[in-house]
């Protein structure tokens, strides 16, 4: 057997918490590089995975590692990567990376437990993306959880305990149901393979317990996403949380809730996720209330972290949306007409595409709120104006992801929205067109909430004239996600390439059921 | 005398050393044989789990006709002398350091755990009240070691007068079914009341009218595992008996009453007569969604650390009793793997409430407010226990529960799970106190506290056996499997 680089990867993080473990607390230097090291290898692995899965075969699960783990409950360790998780395992590296780096310069307090927990949350969420075994993955998507749940109790912001907790039993009241749905899907098929298990078509022909087993997964990813009704707990935690676990959250935890529709949700029960999109529009109507709700608060809100924190929810409304375009082309994926397949595909695409281009924006945006709060303490949009003066390098990277976010073309955020909206339009007319009006609201809020609230207008000399822009290790941390932005948007075939080739796959494997 | 005597070793070597212990304390000084009293008992609770892993998977072995020695007995008896040990290293300097009588302490600790291997070994309803009654009164005993104590004298007295009551209806109980049976022996007993014994007289009666029989024996059951609604006496017992005292009434009679109620339903009350189907369902699933409930919501408003332990146990015991109701092979194998990690988790617990109690002789939940500044072992032991108590991925707690949700699913009982999810839910409020004061709250800038070795042995062992079993669990599943093999299914 080749060597185990999923494995690897995955406990890197792990081993280098348990070396911290042993390092004494007052050795913070230490600590700090020891945390980066860690980060920049893992770093270095997730882009040696994607490069691997890109230039091999995206659409077909690489690096496979399949052992018994525990035979008694019939549980294996089985870790792979595909086109859908690769870029995912990458960004997740990267935003940990910059993570810590930024860390090194502003975190002060309980210094090893912040290195040793965000480590642990880096194992649990490499193992989310990579687990192929549904008890594999809800063990990661718990282990996730712990972490990041003292990190915004600890570290976070005044009601940081009121947040975390709300965090912690909202996530985890959704996965307890999930794990009941895991229960039920191994119990008709015989197997916690996601892969088999899809294969199986689990309750086939038992509507009631397909209806049940799909809610209660479909529940627990909703929570994490946020999909309205359910999103009551980010708002709170996302802005209670240090700023790199807002990034962490923002950016890669929402996406597991993505992550998991894509990889175990839709494809377990794509008749489901269809008769509840089409025949019966619930999560249409979630998708769409997320993305118009959100925006709307967005619109009336004038705290720019929470702010921020809404805006996920509005843009996560559009994974939604695109997976919903895909689950409504069910009963065309076999049929003749090719369209049916090729919209169902943008759907999906549009999908995975947004997951990935908002965790680099939404990372970005909340290093940048973090930034700006820890010089001015406060985040309160009426109390800037004029800043473009003072700051002008913050001013110029808040512009780049702040278009990416609202969707220009030329930047990454662009690419998403067309897919989805292409598949949309195609399968799901009305829904695409109340959602194209998410798009306006977005780009209201972004431009004179964000825009023109803190960077035109008259400065206030007195408050903010001595106002400290950007210092290299800010700039350090923001310049990946920017030339990401940037690049990625003009140039999204790698990105597309990966994703199209699993969707693509997923998608005819659902067609031959 | 026949070769069985040879199983009653394990419970010989307890025996001899509590009263090696008694001996020792008339010959030695008083701190002499406070020192060695504790060592002396560990040896022979060594020695016992020896011997109990020397005696090997056997057949079932009748023991004096009272008792029987089988894979079963074997799971349970190494699991209580574990615990057994750990309680006693948990409690070395604790007690040493207090006024008292620490021979007193440790030969009942050592009679505790006699009475606990009787007891899950009894095959014999005389046998079974016997063991109960003699669980019950050392643990009066144990309760009120700090006599001068108010509180561990309160605690004693109505764990007395509870227990006393409790017994009286379980013999009642238990000697109407030997009026009607003419049986004492478990076995006999299913084969009377199945009608296939034509002695017995219990033809004439309906099995309805029987449910009152079925109801006492219950109740002793629950009171010895402490379960709603016969839980009363679990809080104030847990509350002021010494912290040590409180681990063992956790673990050791919930451990022990488990055996034996599980050895009753499958031996006594099988489920192909009539009483055996109602024992099931409704009686143990009542008690198991009440304990489940009643644990968790009356949890929820708990303010000392040791009390909101004994009602984390009410709803921990209600989880158990699932696979009890359930009662399939798998289910069964989930019980005692339940019972495992839940032994770990509650002696690491137990092992930070000891040491935080006798170092600042404070237990509520606030007084634990910066612990990781204190004493960061403690404070990482009691996070990764109450987690596992909690049933997180990662730790043995969620293996135990997936073991248990996975058998109950596969029985087909989803309503029962539903209930145990939510409560899982509910749980975490209580639970999340103990991590927020321990984990989250900066401490008042009180001294570190110090940990003594003895302890620091005892919540290493649970820390780490409670993370290993999270990861590879297999060890014990397949301990528990084959234990449980003893059964007709």
């Amino acid at each position: 057997m080749a060597v185990p680089v999923l494995s690897a990867m995955l406990f890197t993080p792990l081993v280098g918490a348990l070396l911290l473990l042993v390092v004494p607390r007052e050795r913070i230097g230490l600590i700090r590089w020891l945390g980066a090291i860690t980060a920049f290898l893992v770093l270095l692995l997730t882009g040696y995975v994607w490069w691997f899965v890109a230039r091999s075969d995206p659409g077909e699960m690489q690096l496979v590692e399949d052992v018994a783990w525990i035979p008694g409950l019939n549980m294996r360790y089985t870790v792979g990567v595909d086109g859908l998780s690769a870029p995912m395992v990458f960004l997740a590296g990267l935003l940990t990376m910059l993570s810590l780096f930024y860390s090194g310069f502003t975190v002060t307090e309980r210094v090893k437990e912040y290195y040793l927990l965000f480590l642990l949350l880096e194992t649990g969420m490499l193992g989310v993306f990579l687990s192929l075994d549904l008890i594999l993955f809800y063990v990661f998507w718990e282990v996730g959880l712990v972490p990041m749940f003292l990190l915004i109790g600890v570290w976070g912001g005044e009601r940081r305990e009121y947040a975390a907790i709300k965090f912690f039993i909202y996530t985890l009241a959704g996965s307890v149901f999930g794990l009941l749905g895991i229960l039920a899907v191994h119990f008709q098929t015989g197997t916690f393979n996601v892969l088999d298990a899809a294969a199986a078509a689990p309750f086939a022909d038992n509507p009631t317990w397909a209806t049940l087993a799909f809610w209660a997964l479909f529940v627990a990813f909703a929570i994490k996403i946020p999909v309205f009704p359910f999103h009551t707990w980010l708002p709170d935690a996302h802005t209670e949380a240090p700023t790199t676990g807002s990034v962490i959250l923002a950016g890669i935890l929402l996406k597991l809730g993505a992550y998991g529709m894509m990889r175990v949700a839709l494809p377990l029960f794509p008749e489901r996720f269809y008769y509840f999109s089409v025949e019966v529009p619930i999560i249409t109507v979630m998708a769409l209330m997320s993305i118009v709700y959100g925006a709307l608060v967005c619109l009336a809100q004038w705290d720019l972290k929470r702010l921020v924190a809404y805006s996920s929810v509005a843009h996560m409304g559009y994974v939604t949306l695109g997976l919903v375009a895909a689950a409504a082309a069910w009963h065309g994926l076999s049929g003749s007409d090719g369209g049916m397949f090729d919209a169902a595909a943008a759907g999906l695409n549009g999908a995975a595409l947004q997951q990935f281009s908002h965790g680099i924006v939404t990372g970005a945006m909340f290093f940048l709120v973090g930034m700006i709060y820890q010089r001015t303490h406060t985040r309160e949009l009426k109390a800037f104006g004029g800043l473009a003066s003072v700051v002008p390098t913050y001013y110029g990277i808040t512009m780049v992801i702040a278009f990416a976010s609202l969707g220009l073309p030329g930047l990454i955020g662009f690419w998403s929205e067309l897919f989805v909206f292409r598949g949309a339009i195609r399968l799901i007319p009305v829904a695409a067109f109340i959602g194209v009006v998410g798009v306006v609201f977005t780009a209201g809020y972004v431009l004179w909430k964000i825009v023109q609230n803190m960077f035109l207008g008259t400065l206030d000399r007195q408050r903010w004239g001595e106002l400290q822009d950007l210092t290299w290790w800010e700039r350090l941390t923001l310049w990946p996600l920017v030339l990401l932005t940037i690049v990625l948007g003009v140039y999204p075939a790698p990105l597309i390439n990966s994703f199209n080739a699993a969707a693509t796959t997923l998608l005819r494997a659902l067609g031959q059921r | 005398m026949s070769s069985s005597v040879w199983y009653l070793l394990p419970g010989l070597s307890l025996l001899v050393s509590a009263l090696l212990v008694l001996v020792l304390d008339l010959v030695l000084d008083r701190a002499r044989s406070a020192r060695w009293a504790c060592w002396v008992a560990l040896a022979g609770t060594a020695g016992a789990l020896a011997a109990t892993l020397a005696l090997g998977e056997t057949e079932s072995v009748p023991v004096l006709n009272v008792a029987v020695f089988d894979g079963f007995t074997r799971y349970v008896w190494a699991l209580v002398l574990v615990a057994l040990a750990m309680v006693l290293l948990l409690s070395e300097s604790y007690i040493r350091q207090q006024s008292g009588e620490p021979a007193v302490f440790y030969s009942g600790v050592l009679f505790f755990g006699f009475g606990a291997l009787l007891l899950a070994a009894s095959a014999n309803t005389i046998m079974l009240l016997l063991t109960v009654d003699l669980l019950s009164l050392v643990g009066y005993m144990l309760t009120g070691y700090f006599h001068t104590d108010k509180r561990s004298t309160e605690a004693a007295i109505k764990y007395l007068v509870y227990g006393s009551a409790v017994s009286a209806v379980m013999a009642l109980g238990l000697s109407w079914l030997y009026g009607l049976t003419g049986t004492t022996d478990y076995g006999l007993t299913a084969r009377a009341l199945s009608g296939a014994w034509v002695w017995s007289p219990v033809q004439a009666v309906s099995p309805r009218s029987l449910i009152p029989v079925l109801i006492f024996i219950l109740a002793g059951f629950a009171f010895k595992i402490g379960s709603a609604p016969f839980h009363q006496w679990l809080p104030d017992a847990f509350e002021g008996a010494p912290v040590p005292v409180t681990a063992a009434l956790a673990i050791v009679p919930k451990v022990a009453g488990f055996a034996a109620l599980v050895r009753v339903t499958m031996v006594m009350l099988p489920d192909y007569i009539a009483l055996g189907a109602i024992w099931r369902s409704p009686l143990l699933a009542f008690l198991a969604v009440g304990a489940m409930l009643f644990g968790n919501l009356t949890g929820l408003w708990q303010t000392n650390i040791k009390r909101l332990m004994a009602y984390s146990g009410i709803s921990q015991v209600g989880y158990a009793l699932i696979g009890v109701t359930v009662a399939t092979q798998q289910s069964l194998s989930a019980v005692l793997v339940y019972l495992a990690v839940y032994t770990l988790a509650e002696l690491g617990t137990f092992a930070v409430i000891a040491v935080v109690s006798h170092q600042t002789g404070l237990e509520m939940i606030l007084d634990y407010d910066g612990l990781h500044q204190r004493a960061p072992i403690l404070a990482v032991v009691l996070l990764v226990c109450v987690l596992s108590l909690f049933g997180m991925p990662g730790t043995a707690g969620f293996m135990g529960k997936l073991r248990l949700f996975t058998a109950v699913f596969e029985a087909g009982q989803v309503w029962l799970l539903v209930v145990a999810a939510v409560n899982s839910v509910i749980s975490l409020a209580y639970y999340w106190k103990v991590m927020r004061a321990a984990f989250i709250l900066p401490g008042h800038g009180l001294p570190p506290i110090g940990i003594p070795v003895a302890s620091l042995i005892v919540l290493v062992f649970a820390v780490l056996s409670v993370l290993l079993l999270g990861i590879y669990p297999n060890l014990v599943l397949d301990w528990a499997d084959a234990a449980v093999r003893v059964f007709a299914f």
